[in-house]
């Protein structure tokens, strides 16, 4: 069985009331959301946050999906406008927020990530990413922690590959920046 | 081209192939160029390396039992604006319903209280019957029977329609005198008492 026919069977479950196709779904692309939502926003909370929107999504939606592309692309593309979305909302909180930067310190000290060697490396890579414009971290977190090709980034957001591979090669530049 | 920027394409397979033995060929005499490429594939080899980060396993077996509480509460909360909407427009209803019952009452009063005054100026009494022995028509002066004779007249225009013309026609018919001496007469004396008495019970009762 592939993987499509796989996602297809799940699917034509859910929708005919299998409620534990749903389950079986969010297990096999669980640990994908969570890690584009990580690196997109660089801390753990707003990562689940995402991710609960995301699932919300897949479970309202799910019905009405088509398989005019993949689950997968599917799956990935509502989590990438998610993401987005949350960051652009964030940023406008942040704007007019007043809250203090300590308050925020003790909330991303709540992680999955135990090993201390671990989240001290991540740490800095997520730093570095978030120091890239969200656009340009979202092509490259597709392109080089997924290795996903020009033509699947292109399907997800949609983007012309002339465009996506000016956005890698800036945020790329912009890395070489930092590390220097 | 910056050394930065060939990497980069180099690196991201986007050079072609005249570009790409050309710039290995230029690798293989700069060191600069070299450590460079380092920097970055040591960053890229980070990046693959950060794949597989041991996390709390219970996370992700929670997400699902997680997003059904919350879906849950969505769905009891999506409840509630119906709820709240009927709540609020039945208030609203009943609101606009006691003071439009409130201002027609008040209405209502003013306009009996402007009847009443117009009718007579009297202490309430117990017993409109009462109130009609009050009147006793033939042991009544001039004056005060003109007074009456006038609350008459605006009486009998009003429940019978008349206009004052017509009201001067049927009353005297030879002259312009509104006399109640003139209208009474040969009227029996319990039939003018009956006739007052039933005015007298339409307007206050």
């Amino acid at each position: 069985m592939t993987e499509q026919s796989g996602d297809f069977d799940l699917v034509n479950s859910f929708i005919g009331g299998d409620e534990s196709a749903f389950n079986k779904i969010v297990l096999k692309y669980q640990q994908k959301i969570y890690w584009h939502a990580r690196r997109m926003t660089g801390n753990h909370l707003d990562a689940d946050e995402i991710v609960q929107e995301v699932l919300m999504v897949l479970y309202e939606k799910l019905k009405d999906f088509q398989f005019k592309s993949s689950l997968y692309t599917w799956i990935y593309r509502i989590t990438a406008t998610r993401s987005i979305n949350f960051l652009r909302k964030k940023n406008l909180k942040q704007y007019f927020s007043f809250e203090d930067q300590e308050a925020k310190s003790i909330r991303s000290s709540e992680d999955i990530v135990r090993d201390i060697e671990t989240k001290e490396k991540l740490e800095r890579r997520e730093k570095a990413l978030l120091k890239i414009p969200a656009k340009q971290r979202e092509v490259f977190i597709m392109r080089s922690f997924n290795e996903l090709s020009y033509e699947e980034i292109s399907e997800i957001t949609g983007k012309s590959i002339g465009g996506l591979k000016a956005n890698y090669f800036h945020a790329m530049k912009k890395i070489m920046e930092l590390m220097k | 081209m910056k050394n930065s920027d060939k990497i980069i394409l180099y690196l991201d397979g986007q050079m072609s192939a005249e570009e790409k033995t050309a710039f290995e060929e230029e690798l293989n005499n700069s060191q600069p160029l070299r450590d460079e490429l380092k920097l970055l594939t040591d960053f890229n080899s980070g990046i693959k390396g950060m794949k597989n980060i041991p996390v709390e396993e219970d996370y992700f077996v929670q997400m699902v039992p997680k997003f059904r509480g919350r879906a849950e509460r969505k769905k009891k909360f999506r409840l509630f604006p119906g709820i709240a909407y009927s709540v609020t427009t039945a208030t609203a209803v009943f609101i606009v319903m006691f003071f439009v019952m409130n201002n027609n009452t008040k209405n209502d009063n003013i306009a009996v209280q402007n009847n009443t005054s117009k009718i007579v100026n009297i202490e309430p009494v117990q017993d409109a019957s009462a109130l009609s022995d009050q009147f006793d028509l033939v042991s009544m002066n001039r004056d005060e029977a003109a007074g009456y004779d006038t609350l008459l007249n605006s009486m009998l225009i009003r429940e019978l329609g008349l206009t004052p013309q017509s009201l001067s026609e049927i009353s005297a018919p030879d002259n312009n005198t509104t006399d109640i001496q003139t209208i009474l007469q040969g009227v029996d004396e319990k039939e003018i008492d009956a006739i007052y008495k039933e005015i007298l019970h339409k307007k206050i009762l």
